[in-house]
């Protein structure tokens, strides 16, 4: 009893970033001719709405034509909610949504955003174990990770930068992501230069790096090595954009993957850094979905790109692989790494085009220019109308 | 219903003041919820469910009394009115599903939206209410969280046998019961005076204890969706429907 619609196959768990997203998402469910819902009535009333799926999808894949069903459920943990002060009350939300996931019938859950914090730093074996038996639960972060550190390889090679004398600044050193992506590329680069606020966690990962040959040094923030840097990787999780590029050398790629996003753009400075939003996947085999509130949040320049740590859900249903692939905080090796990265190229799952909230960057490698088999323009729901699409 | 009583604590004039029209809110939403199961006795052909009707009846005149009691305790008087603008529509909306015999949107309208409001109401006045009174408000609203479970049961059923006309059914009753409850609860008396208020509008002074009429409706609407969702209403419609509602 009490099952919302016949049973899925995964379950992506997320929460919007920013409160125009929210507007926008509460907007489209809301009758036009009705009065719009400032800022502050959404303020008062969003925080109250119980985690829920707001779309049902369908993925295919490219391999085989293999579909899955699943469902994205929202927990409404807002913007305000992402400070340690609410951790509590996200918690609550989160257990909330993996409960919504339950009923929904998912298989798998992907916890995307700051809702993985329920896994982090758990023990693999309680990884979904207690929580929601018959459910397995994975945070996203391996192809997070293996989508951040093949983005940067393929904007290092194509603006020029030879990995080998770069050097890598990675922000959020310690956490599940940033820490994966410093043992992938830190024996690639000349040098690495590691960020994050836990002095002693931060001591710990550098001190492991350097036994593997790497070139490394530990900093508490960020802004002193940005001139140092020739690629940056954001990966910190952090309440709003709080990491200043201006300093950054003109040359320099910088893959945001934070979400929210870490940097905050210096519109006004030229030259300047190449930013791109990294840990993002296109699906070539596109989605369908009948909802209507998909465009409201997943307004990128070209259709069906979303979040690997969303995207992960959906790759593990296609492989029938309903297990917590990713769990806990530092077990993201690099042959992980590449294993998802297989498997997500078997489906049909690639490196999303790069872009930043200005739009597309307007040199792409050959393999960038593919477009997903659907077509766009008759697709149910098709990318943002707002953003230029080159820039 | 009975709480053990206490000494009643010493309090101001602005929380008695408060109280007094909470308490006037209560009394006439529970003298509703008696009305209402009364009618819906005819609604059932089994014997026994007749008289678990005239039973929930009878805990509602039971909660009416005990919030007279308290507000006596209290020193106050209560505006008993079930008449009042904003319940009357409430219960013309009930009334009109009595004469149709559809017993799922009675259902509905008293077990699902009249008890999350209820419920989320008291369970946050009684932590804003002091001594006994907060222990009166506390024990009615667990009490009526029992008449929800019970009719969530139901209701399972009903919207399992016919998902899509379920669904249509709960929404055309929420435009007509939640508009009205959230109009209540609203920041302004968009609809005009409750007529329950002793004096100028109650939602003006509830910070005086603690209350806020912000919290107050996200909690109802929390209680609300929360209820559609064990029921098995689709958590996208019924984030529409709430949407809409008047702010």
């Amino acid at each position: 009893m009490g099952s919302q619609s016949a049973d899925i196959d995964f379950a992506l768990l997320g929460h919007q970033d920013s409160w125009t997203t929210i507007s926008r998402i509460v907007h489209a469910l809301r009758d036009a001719r009705r009065e719009p819902l400032s800022l502050d009535v959404l303020r008062e009333i969003v925080p109250w709405i119980p985690p829920r799926a707001l779309a049902h999808l369908t993925v295919a894949s490219l391999h085989d034509g293999r579909e899955r069903r699943g469902a994205y459920i929202d927990t409404f943990i807002t913007p305000d909610d992402l400070d340690a002060h609410s951790l509590k009350r996200m918690l609550a939300k989160v257990a909330a949504g993996i409960a919504c996931a339950e009923r929904e019938g998912a298989r798998i859950v992907a916890l995307g955003g700051f809702t993985s914090i329920v896994l982090e730093g758990r023990q693999p074996s309680a990884a979904g174990g207690e929580m929601c038996p018959g459910t397995a639960l994975t945070t996203g972060n391996t192809l997070t990770a293996a989508l951040i550190v093949k983005g940067v390889e393929r904007a290092a090679s194509l603006r020029g930068i030879d990995l080998a004398h770069a050097t890598l600044l990675i922000v959020g050193a310690t956490g599940d992501i940033g820490s994966a992506c410093a043992r992938y590329l830190g024996a690639r680069v000349r040098r690495l230069l590691l960020v994050a606020r836990n002095r002693e966690r931060l001591e710990r990962e550098a001190a492991t790096l350097r036994t593997t040959g790497a070139s490394v040094r530990a900093v508490f923030e960020p802004q002193s090595l940005l001139a140092d840097a020739d690629l940056v990787i954001c990966a910190a999780s952090l309440p709003a954009p709080a990491i200043d590029l201006a300093s950054c050398q003109p040359h320099a790629i910088v893959c945001d993957a934070g979400y929210p996003k870490n940097a905050c753009t210096p519109w006004r400075i030229e030259p300047r850094a190449a930013v791109f939003w990294g840990g993002m996947a296109q699906v070539l085999g596109g989605w369908r979905s009948e909802s209507k509130l998909l465009d409201a949040f997943y307004r990128f320049p070209l259709p069906y790109i979303a979040h690997g740590c969303m995207l992960e859900g959906m790759l593990l249903a296609l492989e029938d692989r309903y297990e917590p692939f990713s769990q806990g905080r530092g077990r993201i090796t690099s042959e992980r790494i590449d294993l998802i990265w297989e498997m997500a190229h078997r489906h049909g799952f690639v490196l999303a085009p790069f872009f930043d909230e200005r739009g597309l960057w307007s040199e792409q490698a050959p393999n960038d220019s593919r477009r997903p088999t659907v077509d766009a323009a008759t697709a149910p729901y098709s990318g943002p109308v707002e953003w230029g699409l080159c820039r | 219903m009975t709480v053990a009583a206490q000494s009643p604590p010493i309090v101001s004039d602005s929380y008695r003041s408060v109280f007094a029209d909470i308490l006037s809110q209560a009394v006439s939403g529970e003298l509703i919820g008696m009305q209402n199961y009364a009618a819906m006795v005819e609604l059932y052909d089994d014997v026994e469910e007749q008289i678990e009707a005239v039973e929930h009846a009878n805990n509602e005149c039971g909660h009416a009394m005990a919030f007279r009691q308290a507000a006596r305790d209290l020193g106050v008087e209560v505006i008993e009115n079930p008449r009042a603008p904003y319940w009357r529509r409430i219960r013309e909306a009930f009334l009109g599903q009595v004469r149709k015999g559809d017993r799922i949107a009675c259902l509905l309208i008293q077990e699902i939206m009249l008890e999350a409001f209820a419920v989320s109401m008291y369970h946050a006045v009684a932590e804003a209410a002091v001594g006994d009174l907060g222990r009166v408000f506390d024990a009615i609203g667990s009490e009526e969280e029992g008449h929800l479970e019970h009719a969530i049961r139901e209701l399972q059923e009903a919207r399992h046998a016919d998902p899509d006309g379920f669904e249509d059914k709960a929404h055309q009753l929420h435009n007509e019961v939640m508009t009205v409850l959230a109009e209540m609860v609203g920041a302004h008396d968009a609809a005009g005076p409750c007529e329950l208020c002793h004096g100028s509008c109650v939602k003006d002074s509830l910070h005086h204890v603690g209350l806020s009429t912000s919290v107050l409706r996200g909690k109802a609407l929390a209680f609300y969706l929360q209820a559609l969702d064990r029921i098995g209403v689709r958590g996208d419609r019924s984030l529409e429907w709430v949407a809409n509602l008047p702010t």
